[in-house]
């Protein structure tokens, strides 16, 4: 890895998770040579298409698209239609119908929605040696708040036609929750745009290898399989349980909520009082003076109140 | 495209938009990567410290000169190098890409004297509210008169442990007008929050809030300082109550356990046998 890449990456570790293409965007105008390994390492939001064949929606990425059209893993047709385009082999291509009908099955037991979609490739075309996927899911809801699921999974035979092989499995899940600022008011019309709200996401990587037996291709898809289930259980109980508290731990180890400090309470009121009563008498009374006086009024009210 | 390459401007507005996209603490981070793909004649001195200057303003950087930490402000700038510490009343030169400070003689900017007694007395109400509930590292406000009879406050927390793959920052901005007069004040603001977790990926909470417009009777330190306190509380439930949803948001994403509670088959044969029953019973 280049000086330059590892410099993009450290950056996209920084930048907010939620600007992503636009990030990614300017790290190619900022280093075009690396563009295609910069496409590739940064993993971007999965787009979604409809099979213009099937009518079923399928996920767009690196590993289906050729020139400027996409491969349905459904019709294993290409939007728009792509003269000369790569084809799998017929046994991978089987080996991707029946990897597409296992995450879809697997996606509606766990997601209960979204969309799924699986790419193969041969890692020396048409040697039949290993092969390499991707596996993605992808939910998201009205309001913003997505989970991408990127896998990408390389599988090499032992050499010697041993019935074992070695599975590497590099993961990405993104999670993404947006929260709109609600406001009755005309604040949003005049703010900017609405600029207001507040977003959580992140992405997080892991990677996995495992040799394990096979007696059939079918084999490398329950072991795939497994491995991605597992992946994806170990992951989002990362989330649930360290990335998304840490950054609420960050949050109030920047600012405590208010009820861990009663603004109402004694020693505030006193405080402030103290505090500006201080500044009245050194300024001879005058206008800070009337309005502790003022104040003094207003907090032993709300004091009593509260 | 390739032999076009983008223009110095275009590798400038990217390299700036980078810089303040920053998360709490690490502008130098990003800069030290940056400059391995940005040349120094593209990112020269005078550009990294305008960049560095507003990025600095724009989070209401807290600098320390002398022991005591004050708020980097837009208000209290006399020029692009010094700024007056709100809560001392002196003028501190300040090197934005270091935060160095050094004494300065320079007068402080202009302001409206007449508020001046109001504008103590929320500086010190602003004070004890950010000591009675910020707990970071660096924190600080500062409150400015302005010559337009504006009197402009700001909380700004920022809390670094880098070494442990985080930072986080807290900032508020209120502008009060009509405190110059003797009826109504009118209250604005906004509130922005970050927080940066990397370990092993990049999580980060963002929020920016504008506060609307709101009504005070009278220009009242402990009032303005109610109403601050109320609003960025508010924020802060909003957020607590995200996280307290979380389980449910995420379950609603991805269950921790399928649907049957069972692991997943990943037989294609029985999966294709379940597909036909489904359909079946359709």
């Amino acid at each position: 890895m280049t000086d330059t890449v590892s410099a993009c990456l450290n950056l996209m570790r920084r930048m907010p998770p939620k600007d992503i293409e636009v990030n990614l965007t300017g790290l190619v105008t900022l280093a075009p040579d690396c563009m295609d390994e910069l496409l590739q390492r940064i993993d971007q939001p999965l787009q979604e298409a409809t099979d213009p064949v099937t009518g079923r929606q399928y996920l767009l990425c690196e590993y289906n698209r050729d020139a400027d059209s996409y491969r349905s893993p459904w019709s294993n047709a290409y939007d728009p239609p792509l003269e000369d385009a790569y084809e799998l082999r017929d046994q991978l291509r089987q080996l991707e119908i029946d990897a597409n009908e296992l995450l879809d099955a697997y996606r509606e037991l766990y997601y209960q929605g979204g969309t799924s979609s699986v790419y193969l490739w041969d890692l020396e075309e048409g040697s039949g040696k290993g092969f390499a996927g991707a596996f993605l899911i992808k939910k998201s809801t009205a309001e913003g708040t997505a989970w991408e699921s990127i896998h990408v999974i390389q599988v090499d035979p032992d050499v010697g036609g041993g019935k074992r092989a070695t599975y590497k499995l590099n993961s990405t899940i993104m999670l993404s929750v947006q929260q709109q600022q609600q406001s009755s008011s005309s604040a949003a019309a005049d703010g900017g745009g609405g600029s207001g709200g507040t977003s959580l996401s992140g992405n997080m990587t892991s990677a996995a290898e495992q040799t394990l037996a096979f007696a059939s291709q079918d084999d490398h898809l329950s072991n795939i399989g497994k491995m991605i289930e597992k992946m994806e259980n170990d992951v989002r109980m990362s989330i649930d349980g360290v990335y998304v508290q840490k950054t609420r731990q960050i949050l109030c180890s920047v600012r405590r909520s208010n009820a861990s400090a009663p603004a109402q309470g004694a020693a505030f009121t006193s405080q402030l009082n103290q505090a500006i009563g201080a500044h009245g008498a050194k300024r001879d009374g005058g206008l800070a003076a009337q309005i502790a006086a003022l104040n003094f009024k207003k907090t032993a009210a709300a004091a009593q109140e509260g | 495209m390739e032999d076009e390459g983008a223009s110095d401007a275009e590798k400038l507005s990217v390299a700036n938009h980078l810089l303040m996209s920053s998360p709490p603490g690490q502008f130098s981070d990003v800069l030290e990567d940056l400059l391995k793909l940005v040349p120094p004649s593209i990112l020269t001195p005078e550009s990294l410290q305008a960049i560095a200057r507003a990025y600095n303003l724009a989070t209401a950087r807290v600098v320390t000169h002398e022991g005591h930490s004050f708020v980097l402000a837009k208000e209290g700038e006399v020029d692009g190098s010094h700024y007056l510490d709100s809560g001392t009343g002196k003028v501190v030169e300040v090197d934005h890409l270091t935060c160095n400070t050094k004494s300065s003689d320079l007068s402080p900017p202009q302001s409206d004297e007449g508020l001046e007694p109001l504008r103590q007395a929320t500086e010190d109400a602003l004070d004890a509210y950010r000591k009675s509930l910020f707990c970071a590292a660096a924190n600080s406000s500062g409150a400015f008169a302005m010559p337009d009879g504006k009197l402009v406050l700001y909380v700004s927390g920022e809390h670094l442990n880098l070494r442990n793959w985080w930072s986080g920052s807290w900032m508020g901005r209120y502008e009060v007008t009509g405190a110059d007069g003797d009826g109504l004040v009118a209250i604005t603001g906004h509130i922005n929050v970050c927080g940066h977790y990397f370990e092993n990926g990049n999580m980060q909470l963002r929020s920016s809030r504008e506060v609307p417009q709101e009504t005070l009777p009278s220009a009242d330190a402990a009032a303005i300082i109610a109403w601050i306190r109320a609003k960025e509380g508010e924020l802060h439930d909003s957020l607590e109550g995200m996280y307290g949803g979380m389980s449910d948001t995420l379950k609603g994403m991805r269950r921790a356990v399928t649907v049957t509670a069972d692991k997943f088959s990943w037989q294609i044969a029985q999966i294709r046998m379940r597909n036909t029953l489904l359909a079946s019973k359709k």
